[in-house]
This record gives structure tokens, sequence and C-alpha cells, in this order.
């Protein structure tokens, strides 16, 4: 029989191997060290990799990062929603379909070789041959020319009054080193901020550069860290391990509130709900039928109630923080009007049909909402949710009823989503017809500010007024961040700047 | 021998060949491509037309897959399209992280589960025996990724003992490691226990008894080897679950391993990284089964092969 | 036995069978019963006479049957509409009284969903996956397995590097190229589950074949010109019958568990169709605020879980004892 002392010895021995092996575990694994110092710490709510230039050029992440590292010719003030100038110190129109950029003197990269304009069109020259998602905006680019070291010079095949703000997304790099296979993971701009180091899927580190020539930033360091789930980002901003977070849902938000150590912002993105519908397909065809949908939604419960300070009802076609989003006639929340209309429409019985889903939680709850308050005046939709890859095929191929994404304008100008996706070049919407395209070249095209909003406002009032596609909500971004900070803006375009902040400890 | 493991070698590498081919056809089958993913939602048709090209993507399937099986032999693994760098040292760089979490819930099964198995063993019939063994039974069939919820729930959002995700320091180990140990942790408690009481009911451990040998030296020596089969056994079949269970873990602890490397390389399509893995895991499993077939027949006589 | 058929039994491909015996695990004897059979004569509940063990097995299927019955009755008493939105009775906890009179037993999710609701019809799901794979890769596992056993050689080899090439790619991988492939939906998760499941009742139906091929009765009834189809039928199923039912029981759970995961990640049901592997998915980002999200459809898959488990160890127990199905 096995006696107890046996298994005591046993126990025993086991137990003295188990305590040596966890202290031999514990001294092998590095603590990784918090903040410490003068480092801002940043908890990004999207994916950390470092691929600047290539398939994730457009992320938020590879924006927001580029915005630390590297500059571009034309930037975005935050705070008074202009564009200022970047490494351009000025930029003119010399003819419908030239504009000239004028470099500033004496900037240099991080390596100390000087940036010119031959490294300003070898990066543009790279985005295009690329082929990304950032290359359509220079898709009406026939040549860059560098008459001289501070002078760039972008003909465009036709007029094009939208350069300046696409130049807001175009991080410049060094023409001899922008295509080291390398780059990616040891890259050198001419940023307020230079490359560290990078740990894969975990952090980023960057070092404050002295020598910026808009002056060194506040703090010495700026680190990204990832944290995927948004409780774990609450928690850490709470105990101070992060200094600033965003992309937080309006659940996450109320447990914040009544924190003194914190403040919670909520800007208008450049986001807003679009749901297309394709025009093509029965019943959709049906202007009757899409006014219906429009009146069905209510709009004011699912803001109050699902979206709170994560979004508010639109007014237009873009988000109302959009150049270009001209106001429009509400459809107001009436669902006897939907069934009316319906009727009219030769559907007394409502309509079935489906709407195209990717896998984003936030798009599908609020699809999920909208597909309730449908149902109640007999449309049923029912949603189709595929994973990305078979998505973006579908999506391509407009393969859909209807199709619901929340739609970002990155430049700020509703050119960027306007003229880009319902154009009939783009094959983008179902809808995009001859009027509707020369109304958008023209407002592309058009000399002053005034003259372009004139166009948008007709183009705006005919997408609207159709119905070929619907925009209920504009969606906002929260951002958190704690009070010992000082000149920290909340972007609208939620790649925040982080060069003036400062530690106030 | 040698001819057995010539023998064996051969198959296993015709079978991680077979993996690899297959991997590489389905992945072309299916809907979405590097290129549509690459161009994203805004592009045209020619820009996606494009990006082929640039990819080499525009060949045969039948030059392609060519290529790509020279490539293997000569281990390239290619470059991932989408961060562009060399996929072997996107996997190397995830590997520490997710065999860190592996060996850490080795172990914990291992450690936890021997002396538990002993005593129940030790006390089987009582009381101390029923509770050990229903506790493995339904901590083996409970879903071990449900477990690493209410962890978080308790110890992180509750307590506010560990972090609820990330890597770094044992406190952010802890819980992803034993949440995937569990499956393992019940059933060796069971085969450690079973093992064991075979063992001590045998002639041989009268016998040996009779020669007066002590009860401890007797256990261990005989007890040992009956367990250390069907243990080396189950830790060698877990091992591929536990590949196919660290994916689940890493997503619910936010664990940077490869288990999610792999899985948002098939979302986004990176064909490089998701052959790369694959083929990966294909030799990993055919080395481990090796492993353990030879082991086996070092241990046990009655199946030594000649 | 010999050292190549207990190869063969216990090789990489024999599964996990500890030991060419089979080591046997008992959880209701309090030790290894040597001598003779089962004695006649009711003993007290804690000895393991046979009559014991049925008995005991009786009280184990109670929670099963209750499930199943739950399941299948379940949502026609109780009205709930999946796709149905409420957005303003978010997350309210459990037993609270809506702003419309109804009484939400076990809380509503982050869009207003009953999770009771939910539970019931992903019970379903869970069920009718279980059932469907077992049934469909359980038996077409079977039949290769026997055809492999009995048939040897090439075609054994064929079939075994089929399951070797199925087994080594992670099934999160597999289920994510299915879904790219076939969409999102219980199908799709019926047939993802039967590619990954197949092989563990082909090995065993294997195992068994082979030994039955060298027994008399089947050379016998060769010799008289009976054929291959018909002695698998005859003679090798039914020496499969009780491993078989083992394993197809112990399976149910864990396939019951391997779709909770897949959908608990996305590759599953699609968002619309409750599963309480996606309900689980749903709460994970309130732990902290609406617990019961995640606690709930968790406990429900627990139950179950460990409900098959228990049952079927016992049955394992009084069927198999020689281990054949491990």
């Amino acid at each position: 029989m096995f006696r107890i002392q046996e298994c005591n010895l046993a126990t025993r021995s086991v137990g003295k191997a188990v305590t040596g092996l966890i202290a031999a575990l514990a001294l092998s694994l590095g603590a990784v060290g918090f903040a410490q110092g003068d480092v801002l710490d940043v908890a990004h709510p999207f994916s950390i990799e470092m691929d600047l230039f290539g398939a994730d050029q457009g992320g938020r992440f590879q924006l927001t990062i580029n915005r630390a590292i590297f500059d571009r010719l034309v930037e975005r003030d935050d705070a008074a929603n202009a564009f200022v100038p970047g490494l351009a110190e000025s930029w003119e129109r010399t003819d419908d379909t030239t504009w000239v950029f004028n470099l500033r003197e004496g900037v240099t990269f991080h390596d100390g070789t000087p940036l010119t304009s031959v490294d300003v069109k070898d990066t543009l020259d790279y985005f295009i041959e690329q082929n990304g998602t950032l290359a359509p905006l220079l898709q009406d680019v026939t040549a860059i020319e560098t008459p001289d070291e501070s002078t760039v010079v972008i003909r465009t095949s036709i007029a094009n009054g939208t350069l300046p703000s696409s130049m807001t997304l175009f991080s410049i790099a060094p023409s001899e080193l922008l295509r080291n296979p390398d780059f990616s993971v040891n890259p050198v701009g001419s940023g307020p901020f230079r490359f560290g180091s990078f740990t894969p899927g975990t952090r980023v580190d960057l070092v404050a550069n002295a020598d910026y020539w808009g002056g060194a930033p506040s703090v010495e360091g700026l680190v990204f860290h990832e944290i995927p789930e948004v409780s774990s980002r609450v928690t850490a901003v709470q105990t101070g391990e992060i200094d600033i977070t965003w992309g937080l849902p309006a659940d996450q938000v109320a447990a914040l509130e009544g924190n003194p150590d914190l403040n919670i912002q909520s800007v208008p993105a450049f986001l807003h709900t679009e749901i297309l519908l394709n025009v093509d397909r029965e019943p959709l065809n049906n202007l009757q039928v899409r006014q219906a949908m429009a009146y069905a939604i209510n709009k004011e419960a699912i803001a109050e109630f699902l979206l709170g300070p994560t979004g508010s009802i639109a007014t237009s076609v873009v988000s109302s923080s959009i150049f270009g989003a001209v106001p429009q006639e509400p459809f107001d929340y009436d669902p006897e009007r939907a069934r009316e209309l319906l009727a009219e429409a030769g559907y007394p019985d409502g309509i079935q049909t489906t709407v195209l889903l990717r896998p984003n939680e936030a798009e599908q709850q609020v699809m999920l909402a909208i597909i309730s308050d449908w149902a109640q005046v007999g449309i049923q939709v029912d949603p189709v949710m595929e994973e990305m890859a078979t998505w973006v095929e579908d999506y391509v191929a407009l393969d859909w009823d209807m199709a619901m994404v929340f739609r970002p304008t990155l430049t700020g100008d509703a050119d960027y989503t306007l003229r880009r996706l319902y154009h009939s070049e783009a094959n983008r919407a179902p809808f995009a017809n001859e009027e509707l395209d020369a109304l958008m070249d023209a407002a592309g095209a058009a000399g002053t500010e005034d003259e372009r909003l004139e166009y948008y406002a007709q183009a705006d009032q005919m997408i609207w007024d159709n119905v070929w596609g619907i925009f209920p909500f504009d969606i906002n971004e929260i951002y958190v961040y704690r009070n010992s900070l000082q000149n920290f803006v909340p972007a609208a375009s939620t790649t925040p700047a982080f060069h003036a902040v400062e530690l106030a400890e | 021998m040698r001819t057995y493991l010539a023998h064996r070698l051969l198959l296993s590498l015709l079978a991680v060949w077979g993996v690899a081919t297959l991997v590489f056809f389905v992945l072309r089958v299916i809907p979405g491509d590097p290129a549509t993913m690459f161009a994203g939602p805004s592009a045209t048709a020619t820009q996606i037309e494009a990006v082929r090209t640039r990819l080499g993507m525009d060949r045969s399937m039948l030059s392609q897959y060519v290529d790509y099986t020279g490539d293997i032999a000569m281990l390239n693994f290619g470059t991932s399209y989408r961060w562009n760098r060399p996929v072997l040292e996107l996997i190397v760089e995830r590997i520490p992280a997710t065999a860190l979490l592996a060996t850490a819930a080795l172990v914990i099964a291992v450690v936890v589960g021997l002396p538990f198995g002993l005593v129940a063993a030790a006390q089987r019939g009582r009381w101390a025996d029923r509770v050990i063994s229903v506790t493995s039974l339904v901590g083996q069939a409970l879903p071990n990724f449900w477990i690493g919820i209410v962890l978080i729930l308790v110890f992180s959002a509750n307590l506010r003992l560990l972090p609820s995700s990330g890597i770094g320091t044992w406190k952010h180990l802890i819980m992803p490691a034993f949440t995937l140990s569990l499956p393992l942790l019940g059933v060796l408690v069971r085969l450690v226990r079973a093992g064991l009481v075979e063992v001590m009911n045998e002639d041989f451990i009268r016998t040996a008894r009779a020669r007066g040998l002590s009860d401890e030296t007797v256990i261990i020596k005989h007890a040992g080897r009956n367990i250390l089969i069907p243990v080396i056994t189950m830790i060698g079949l877990q091992f591929a679950q536990m590949l196919g269970g660290t994916v689940v873990i890493e997503t619910v602890f936010g664990w940077p391993g490869l288990g999610r490397l792999l899985v948002d390389a098939v979302g986004t399509r990176d064909y490089s990284i998701v052959q790369a893995s694959i083929v990966a895991i294909a030799l990993a499993y055919a080395v481990v089964n090796l492993f353990v077939d030879l082991t086996y027949g070092v241990l046990d006589p009655r199946v030594r092969v000649a | 036995m010999t050292a190549a058929s207990a190869k063969q039994n216990s090789g990489p491909l024999g599964g996990a069978m500890p030991g060419p015996d089979g080591t046997s695990e008992r959880l209701s004897d309090g030790g290894a019963t040597t001598g003779p059979a089962a004695q006649p004569r009711a003993r007290g509940p804690l000895i393991a006479t046979r009559r014991n063990k049925v008995r005991a097995l009786r009280w184990l299927a109670v929670p099963l049957v209750l499930f199943v019955l739950v399941t299948i009755f379940g949502p026609m008493f109780y009205e709930f509409d999946p796709v149905a939105v409420n957005v303003m009775a978010r997350s309210r906890p459990p037993l609270t009284r809506l702003a419309d009179g109804s009484m939400t037993w076990l809380g509503t999710d982050q869009l207003g969903r009953d999770i009771l609701g939910q539970l019931l019809l992903g019970a379903r799901v869970s069920l009718l996956v279980g059932v469907a794979t077992i049934v469909i890769g359980g038996g077409a596992g079977t039949v290769l397995g026997a055809v492999a056993g009995y048939a040897g050689k090439t075609i054994d080899n064929v079939i075994m590097r089929l399951a070797d090439i199925q087994l080594s790619i992670p099934p999160i991988v597999l289920a994510i190229l299915l879904m790219a492939v076939l969409g999102q939906g219980v199908s799709t998760l019926i047939i993802t589950l039967s590619i990954t499941r197949w092989a563990r009742f082909a090995r065993i139906a294997r195992s068994a074949a082979i030994s039955v091929k060298e027994r008399d009765f089947v050379l016998a009834g060769r010799a008289l010109g009976a054929r291959s189809p018909r002695i698998l039928r005859r003679h090798v199923i039914p020496f499969l019958w009780s491993p078989l039912v083992v394993v197809a029981t112990l399976e149910v759970g864990s396939v019951i568990i391997a779709e909770a995961a897949l959908s608990f990640l996305g590759l599953g049901t699609s968002a619309h169709q409750p599963s309480w592997g996606l309900v689980m998915a749903n709460g994970r980002s309130y732990l902290s605020q609406a617990w019961w999200i995640s606690t709930f459809p968790g406990v429900a898959l627990s139950l179950v879980v460990v409900s098959i488990a228990l049952f079927g160890d016992q049955l394992r127990d009084i069927l198999d004892p020689k281990g054949l199905s491990r």
C-alpha cells in the first residue's frame, strides 16, 4: 500500500522542483518597465505594425505614427480645422492644372541629410507606383517636376482644386532610403520624433527630435502601446499607465465619467454612416421605396440610446465637420409615412432585401438597430456578414443590394469621398451618372472655396433627395486623456499630433 | 531502426509537402486575394490588376506553384505583401511568445497534474480521490476560453490583481498559461492515477516488495515506467491541440503570438505568412510524432521495432 | 499481439492508447477489478456492480435529456426575435423589469437583446451542430477507418496520410478558409467540424477492423466467398459498436465546445444567429459593466459539456472497459 510518508516525500520533492521552476521562469521574464520620466504613453486603438508606406498606408495607425516621424507638404491644424504650411511654406495654383509648392529651407532628415524637392518627388512617385489605398488621391497627376531644390511643381490632367488637402496625407521620406526593404522597420523622417525601437505587436518607441524645424517637442519620448482590449485600455488610462487613448465605445465612457484625473472629450470625427443603395436592383430602383426607408429609421432613439456621445444625427451626405457638407432637409422619423410610400410604390406588404456588412462591431450594431426599425414597417432586411477579404471582393464588384460602412473622409474635404467614390470613373457607386459627375468635377476644379461649396451644395442635394444613399449619423470620436497634459488637441481626423503636448506633472 | 527512421522521415516529409500543396491551392481558390486587400475597397479594377502583376500573381498557378515548392525547399518563405518583410523574420519574432505560453502551460499541467494524480492514486476509493477525479474530469471538459474570461473578470476587472491582456511580466503570463493548461491538466491527473493504480496491484510489485525493496523504490521505478508512456503520448497529442488552443487564448488575452499572426494573415490573405506558418506547424507536428514514437519504443520493450 | 500490430494500435496514428492493453480509468469504483465478473446480488450503492453502474448512468442521463427537451421545446414557449434590437433596453442586469413591462430573467446585451432568448436559440445551434457533426463526420470517419483497416496496405496508407495532412492544419485556419468559400453559418460549421473530427473515429474503426480481420470467422467467411463489404458490414461494424457509441457521446461535448470557440472568434454563426460562443464574445468588452452577457452562456456551455463528459465516462465504463475507444 502506498503510505502517507511516500506520498508526502514525493509531493515535497515535486514541490521543491515547482518552486525552483517558477523562480527561474520569473527571472527569465524581463519585466517591461512602465513609462518613466517625460515620456508620453499613448494607447492606439488600432493594431501596431510598422508598415508606413505599404499595404496599410491609409490605416489610422500608420497615419498617426507617420504624423510623428515624418512631415508633409501641407499640415492640418486640428484646433482651427484649417490647412497650415508644413514642408511647403506656401503654395499656389498657377493655372487650372498646375500647383506649385515652395519648400522651406534648412529641413533635414533624422540622419542629417537635407530634405529637397527630389525627396518629395520620389516619395509621391513611389505612392503612385505602389497603387495602394492612397494612390487614388494622385490619380489625376501627370507629372511632378523639381525645377530647383525648394520647388515642386505638380501637374494634373484635369483641373484639381483639392491637391493641397490631399497632401496632408503623404509623408515625405528620404529618396535614397525609401526603397530599402527594411525602411518600414527603420524609418527615417524629418518629423518631431525620430524612430527608436519597435516590438512587434506590443509597442513602438519614438524619441524627441531636438533639431526639429518646428521646435523640439516638450516631451522626451513618445510610446505607442498596443492594448487591443478596450477594457484594458480603460483601466490603463485610469491607473496612469497610459496618458492618452481614444476610440472608446460609449459604454466604456460611462465608467470614466466623474474621474477627476481624466479629461473626456467627444469630437466630431471625419466619419459618418454611409448606407449605399443599389439602384440597379429591385425594389431599390423605386424612389418611393428608398424614401420610405429613409423615413422609417428612428434616428433620435438610436443616437440617444445606442450611440450616445459617439454619434449624432447627420445633416448631410458627409459628416458636418467636413468641408463640402451642406445641410439638407432631414427625413424625420415617420413610420406612417414610410408605410404609405411603400403602398404607393406598389409594395403594400412590405419588401425584402439584404445589406452587406464587414466584421466591424460598431458598424454591425448600428445596422442591426436600423434593421429593427425597418422591420417595424414591413421592410425585411437580411444582414449579410462576410469576412474581410470576401467582403472587399463583393463590395468592389458591386455585388450587393445595400452596403453599409462608417465612411472616413481622411482629408477633411468632401472631394475625398464624393469625387473619389461616387464618380462614374470609380465604378464604386451604382447611382453614378453624368450629371453628378459634372457637379463633382466642377467642385473639385473650382478656384475658390465659395465656388466649390456652391457645387457641393448641388451635389449633396442631388444625392440626398434621390436617396441614392442613406446617411443617418455623424460619428464622434471619444478621446480620454489625463488632466496633467497640456496642449493636446483631439483631432477630428482621429490621427492626432503629439509634438506640442506637455506633461505637467 | 535506421530503416524505420528513414522510412518515417520520408513519410513525414511527404505529409508536410502534401499540407503545403493543399494550403497553396486552397488559398488561391477562395475569394479575396492579396491584390484586392492591398488595393483596398476604394481601388478600381485596373489598380487591382496592376498590384497583381507587381506581386507576380498574374502568372499561371502552376508556375507559381513550381516556384513556391522550390523556394520552400531552400527555406525561402517569401515576403509578406502586407508588412513588406521576410516571412521568416515575422514568424521568428512571434514564436517566442507562443512558445513561452505553450511551455508554461505544459509545465503547469505536468507540475500540478503529477502530484494530484499521485495523491488520488494513494487515496483511491476515499473522498480525496473522488474529489480530485471529478474535478479533473470537469476541468478537462470545461470550455477553457470561458474560464479565461472568468479569470479576467475576477482577477483583472474586479480584484485588479492581474493585467487583463498583453505580455511582459509573470503577471501577464499566469492566467493565459493556466487557462491553456487546463485540458491537459485534467487528462494527466487521470492518466497518472490510473497508471499508478494499475501498477500497484501487479504481481511484480508484490515480488519486488517480497524481495525487500522499499515502497518508494518500487513505486518510482516500476510505476514510473508505466505512467511515462501514456503521459508522453498524451503530451505529444495534446501539443497539436494546444497549437490550435493558443489561437483562442491569444485572442482572449491579447497575447502577441504566432496563433494570432496566422489567423490575421488568413483574414488579410497574406499568402506567404499562411503558407509558412502551416508548413512550420506541420513540420512541428511530424517531429513531435516521431519523437513520441521513438521514446515509446525506448520505454516499452514490448513495442520496440526491430 | 506482435510488436508490429501493437505499434499499429498505439503509434502516432493509433491514437492515445496508453499502453498496449489500454489502461482502464474507473471513476466509480474504488479499485481495479480483477477477479470474477460482477456479482449477481445487489450490493451497496458505492460498489461497482454492473447494476449500480447502469443506475448511475440513468441519473447522469437526466441533465442531458432535460437539455434536449429544453432545446427543442423551449423556443416554442419563449418568444424571442434574434434580430430585433431594443436600443432602450441596453445592458440591463438580470431580473429587471423593462420599459414595456416584460421581465428580463438573465439580462439583456449591449443591443438590448434578451440573454435567455439567445441562450435558448443558441442551444439549438449547439445541439444541431453537435449531433450533425457526429453523424456526418463520425459516420464518414468510421467507414473510412474500417475500410483502411480491413483493406490494408495502399488504401490504408492513403487514408492515414489524409488524416495526417488534415491534422496538421490547425482547426481555426481550416474554419477561416472554409468560411471564406462557404460563407458563415451553421452548415459551414458542421462541415468544418466534421472535417476536423473524422480522424478520431477513423482510428478506432481502423484498429477494430485490424483486430477483427485475422479472426477465424472472418477468414472462414472469405473462404466461403463472402465479399469484403459484406464482411465489413456483418462482422466488423458490430464489433465497433460499443467503443464508437462511447466516442460519439464524448465527441458531442468536444464538438459543442469547438463550435462555441469558433463562434467566439467570429468564425461560426453570423452576428444575428445567436450561438453561445457568439454571446460570450459579445460580452467580452463589457465584463466589468455587464458581466451577465458572457457569464450565462459560459455556465450553460459548461453544464452541458460536463454532463456529457460524466455521462460518457460512465458509459465507457459499462460498454467499453477495455478502452478500445481511447
